[in-house]
């Protein structure tokens, strides 16, 4: 156990199997696996190498969108050292989650500046990359899609026939056009909520591209056997059973013949669900007759040829009643979501549920599309959109509040669902805290005692902002996990939840701990690999620690049914004599003297010669869950899980230069059960400030196709010496009744409410209405200032 | 990754300027080179490391002649030396706003001048301190002042054979004060979108010199010599430092890009010079 060291609280609305007096879960733990990191011994993806091993390099396509003439690959080939080169043609086949648009390296013509034209395996890093520049390509520019608008007038597009190719049930291309997915909710009339309103209140937001920047650049080192066909991947990857399956369909090969390992991840954020490097790495290795290819992107390689996250621009417009009660919501999202589908539609679906906040509204509409342009792949970005629509559903209720003379908080509060309100697909709610969340953020910035806006001693014009966000975690979706327990009693748990950094693998040993009653440091996690490690959907959308967390706690029931068995044996008495207490004893019932603590099975000897203990556990939630139909996406429950939180910010903008400074943010997240504390308060801490990055500075820049700032100077991440905030934070816990100890999810949450709290305090700072983010201090020197709020 | 190339470490300035002038790439804390190698702009067949080369280390001062500092040394040593924040306050603030510390340890003086990126921080400071610089070659040595030293973008006078040497700088006299402000996008590893440099000597309250240097306006740092015409043998009152304000937009022609408006680059100009000004007047009358 350790101290936290930081200024939070917990509030505690309610408890599910906790009485808060447990010793290991509720605590902060010593994160698994950090010494290693800390002290550089971890292995991340560019460390693996491999007997044998070639280095691969790409050629990336100069042009946004051109045909692909001729791929002339005589003088690479014929550079000594050089062993592989893969073109097109040599491996026509397409790829993608949810519908197969992308090729390993293009084929008739490259859709994006950066795209894959050409790869080559040599000896050493040095010699793949000359050969790369020897590879001729005669290219015929096409006509470049660098917007939403231009994409909208599919007068050039960049899928000419969406009905070539492969396509899931979770897709909607639409044919002849450049829209590559749509989402539609429709929940009562809209247009009879607007009729019944005494106000109308539109917007736009715009929120800016974005790349996920991770530490770690995309990697995958691979041994592709052309003869057997048995592939074996290391590489950093979020999902490794979702990527075997991708890699195994674009490989045409049986799923068991793909085999994943997982490296250390050097950071995801939704970067690493997506392949990237993997399907050219074993192109390569195929071609390179089975030896070993490593391919590790250079960071100008990140920005232009991996994923981000899409611009999208968002239409909303509300009814509302004088007293601040909404009628109706409607909104239009269209995702600027770069060449190919990738994991857009999740997004899009995602976004879609979340478009309009948490709140009370009898009626609403939402139509999502996904638009192709000629830029880098939109993907998933911590939070799959609920962040951008938030920031557009928030800026809104802002606008309404100004509108009617009301408090921003207080009109939230009058509008926020509570347990038992009919949710946005006609879902009874449950488990809701958002009220109690927007409370403790406007505490935690002292909110009731500031004014909307007021100028410092220094002449900066200050405001408040508050916002707040609900988001599901995708359903259904199952896990299970392997828990076995080592000859001296110690414990292996087996998932497929990968770390990342959230700290998954800190959590699901204490769950184990606290379900065992045993030592913490007796737990470990072992390594993941699709070849032992059994199924989990994926390491995404904050389920984590809720599935496989669930998952952990039914193999220990199994370990605890088990251990009685084999003590039985030893205290030679019937099997239902024995027990397992909540102190972690294996006792027998009768003669309780006849007990041992599950710290001291190994040493017992009821282990020795026995059969060995491990268990399965398994958790699904397609039982509980209602599809939303693709007419209107309602459902009794859409999700196993939703998600809450708020956070308020106060900013300081220089008039005169106009930089903004986020002075201090108040954040609370309904988490259920705050499992290791500190983890949680990382969670939350490190989006505040990836947050305000996207709020006031991280933007990538296209002109014709062409990226300008792909680099870590153009592309301003905010550093340390710019994430100098006050930050407090309440961990709320509204218990979950499905998840384990009342678990929810906080990996992508505290993203989700930064950016609009910042906005919204900015705009009141300058008594201005800024319609997109990045705010720029250009943006704040050139303000239009508006009068009252009925001209707005 | 890093190209391959030969690499040279003379303890001898004449064979550095002999491999200099062969060709060979000179690198010093490899702050750019090393960057433009990673980044595939510089494929350098030949690199000349200087650090072990005498004549190019140390750095004194003397209250009667100023400074000389020797080309090699870092940003991080002006940051942490007490007799710059104490007499070349503007070198300070240009210095300790360079990358980061790790960075600032390795990046140096005559580097940065050698570089000559219109955004580099610590030339517009030496500029308004008068710089001189001294250049050594096969021919023996010569003294440039710093604001002759650029001929044009990238171009520099200095031989193919001539290395700079060290770095002069005069004492500032007794009210005097100096102040750099660099306006970035974040707060630290980030490139002036502006910088504004002014120095100023004080006679009373009249302003005998000025001297003002603009960062990020020009292909090179330049000097504001409109502006300081204007001011000189005035008296330093708002208003007037109000119109060096308008007057230094039109000895800068900045450019619209991806990076920035020119509009907002005029816009924070003006407001800069103001700002920059003030500073060094307000330190020239507690110096």
């Amino acid at each position: 156990m350790m101290q936290e060291g930081r200024d939070w609280d917990r509030l505690v609305v309610s408890r599910k199997d906790t009485t808060g007096e447990e010793a290991v879960i509720g605590h902060t733990q010593i994160r698994k696996g950090g010494i290693a990191k800390v002290t550089g011994t971890a292995q991340f993806g560019a460390d693996v190498d491999q007997p044998g091993q070639l280095y691969g390099a790409v050629l990336h396509s100069p042009y946004a969108h051109a045909r692909v003439l001729r791929v002339n690959t005589e003088k690479a080939q014929a550079l000594p050292g050089v062993r592989a080169v893969v073109v097109g043609s040599d491996f026509p086949t397409l790829y993608g989650s949810f519908i197969a648009d992308q090729p390993v390296v293009a084929q008739e013509k490259v859709r994006y500046q950066g795209e894959p034209v050409a790869a080559v395996a040599a000896d050493t890093e040095e010699l793949a990359h000359e050969a790369v520049r020897l590879i001729e390509v005669e290219y015929e520019p096409l006509p470049v899609v660098n917007d939403l608008e231009t994409s909208m007038k599919n007068e050039v597009l960049i899928h000419e026939d969406w009905s070539r190719y492969d396509c899931s049930s979770a897709c909607f291309p639409q044919q002849g056009t450049n829209i590559g997915d749509q989402y539609h909710l429709k929940k009562g009339d809209v247009e009879q909520g607007f009729a019944e309103a005494d106000e109308i209140v539109e917007s736009e937001f715009s929120c800016g591209m974005l790349q996920h920047t991770t530490i770690e650049t995309h990697t995958a080192t691979a041994k592709a056997d052309p003869v057997s066909g048995e592939i074996h991947i290391w590489s950093p990857s979020q999902s490794p059973f979702s990527i075997r399956g991708l890699l195994a369909k674009t490989f045409h090969v049986p799923l068991e013949k793909v085999r994943l390992t997982v490296t250390e991840i050097g950071g995801g954020f939704g970067g690493k669900y997506e392949v990237r490097c993997e399907p050219i790495a074993i192109a390569l290795s195929l071609k390179a007759k089975g030896r070993p290819v490593k391919l590790t992107y250079r960071r100008d390689e990140e920005f232009a040829a991996t994923v981000c996250r899409s611009p999208v621009h968002m239409h909303i417009k509300t009814g509302v009643k004088r007293d601040g009660t909404l009628t109706a919501q409607q909104v239009t999202i269209e995702w600027d979501a770069g060449a190919y589908v990738t994991t857009n539609p999740r997004v899009d679906y995602n976004a879609g549920f979340a478009a309009n906040g948490p709140y009370k509204l009898p009626n609403a509409q939402v139509d999502g599309y996904v638009y192709m342009t000629n830029k880098t792949l939109g993907t998933a970005y911590r939070g799959f959109g609920v962040t951008e629509v938030a920031t557009a559903h928030e800026r809104q209720m802002d606008l309404i509040a100004e509108r009617l003379g009301m408090d921003p908080l207080e009109l939230r509060l009058k509008n926020v669902l509570r347990n038992g309100d009919t949710g946005i697909t006609g879902e009874t709610m449950q488990t809701m805290a958002v009220a109690e969340c927007l409370e403790g953020a406007a505490a935690n910035v002292d909110w009731n005692a500031l004014p909307d806006r007021w100028v410092d001693e220094e002449g900066n014009l200050c405001g408040k902002g508050i916002a707040c966000f609900n988001k599901l975690t995708g359903t259904p979706s199952t896990t299970s996990v392997l828990v076995k327990m080592n000859e001296n009693g110690s414990l292996y748990i087996m998932s497929a939840s990968t770390e990342m950094g959230q700290g998954v693998t800190t959590t699901l040993p204490q769950i184990a701990a606290q379900a065992l009653g045993m030592d913490l440091e007796k737990i470990s996690m072992a390594p993941v690999d699709t070849a032992i490690t059994p199924y989990d959907k994926t390491t995404t959308s904050s389920r984590s620690t809720f599935h496989s967390g669930n998952a952990v706690l039914e193999a220990c029931a199994d370990i605890k049914n088990q251990l009685c068995r084999l003590a039985a044996l030893k205290f030679k008495v019937d099997a239902a004599e024995v027990e397992y207490t909540a102190a972690g004893y294996i006792q027998c019932r009768t003669d309780p003297d006849k007990r041992i603590h599950i710290n001291d099975v190994g040493k017992s000897g009821i282990l020795h010669e026995q059969a060995p203990v491990a268990a399965i556990g398994r958790y699904g939630t397609s039982d509980i869950f209602d599809p939303p139909p693709v007419d209107g996406r309602q459902s009794k429950r859409p999700t196993v899980m939703w998600m809450h939180g708020a956070q308020a910010a106060i900013v300081a903008v220089n008039p005169k230069t106009g930089r903004v400074q986020v002075k201090k943010v108040g954040a609370a997240h309904d988490v259920g059960k705050a499992i290791n504390p500190t983890g949680c308060l990382q969670q939350i801490e490190g989006s505040i400030i990836m947050g305000l990055g996207h709020a006031l500075m991280e933007e990538m820049i296209y002109e014709d196709g062409k990226l300008r700032n792909g680099n870590m100077v153009d592309y301003k991440v905010p550093t340390f010496m710019d994430s100098d905030v006050e930050v407090k934070i309440t961990l709320v816990e509204q218990a979950h009744p499905e998840g384990p100890y009342g678990v929810k999810g906080i990996g992508e949450p505290g993203l989700a409410p930064t950016a609009a709290a910042i906005v919204n305090a900015v705009c009141h700072a300058c008594n201005a209405d800024f319609t997109s983010i990045p705010i720029k201090p250009e943006h704040i020197l050139f303000r239009k200032e508006r009068g009252d709020a009925s001209q707005i | 990754m890093l190209p391959k190339f030969e690499l040279y470490m003379p303890t001898d300035l004449s064979e550095a300027c002999r491999l200099k002038g062969e060709g060979a790439e000179v690198v010093a804390g490899g702050t750019d080179v090393f960057v433009n190698m990673h980044g595939g702009k510089d494929r350098s067949a030949r690199v000349v490391d200087v650090k072990n080369v005498p004549e190019l280390q140390g750095h004194t001062f003397d209250p009667v002649t100023g400074l000389d500092l020797g080309a090699l040394t870092t940003h991080r040593e002006i940051e942490l030396w007490d007799v710059i924040k104490r007499h070349y306050r503007a070198m300070f603030e240009g210095c300790s706003r360079v990358g980061s510390v790790q960075i600032r340890t390795r990046g140096t003086l005559g580097g940065n001048i050698c570089n000559g990126a219109p955004s580099a921080d610590s030339i517009g400071p030496m500029l308004v301190h008068d710089a001189r610089v001294v250049v050594a070659g096969p021919s023996g040595e010569r003294e440039v002042p710093l604001k002759d030293f650029y001929l044009g973008l990238k171009k520099l006078d200095m031989g193919p054979d001539e290395l700079l040497k060290r770095i002069c700088i005069p004492a500032p006299p007794a009210h005097s004060g100096s102040f750099y402000i660099k306006y970035t996008r974040r707060n630290a590893m980030d490139l002036a979108l502006l910088g504004v440099s002014a120095y100023v000597e004080l006679e009373g309250d009249v302003m005998k010199t000025v001297r003002i240097a603009l960062t990020t306006a020009a292909p090179t740092p330049i000097r504001a010599e409109k502006t300081e015409a204007l001011l000189t043998g005035k008296t330093a009152a708002p208003e007037l430092l109000a119109e060096a304000g308008k007057t230094v937009l039109q000895e800068s022609h900045p450019r619209s890009s991806w990076r920035s408006s020119a509009e907002f680059r005029l816009a924070l100009l003006e407001e800069l010079t103001v700002q920059a000004l003030e500073q060094a007047i307000t330190l020239a009358k507690e110096g």
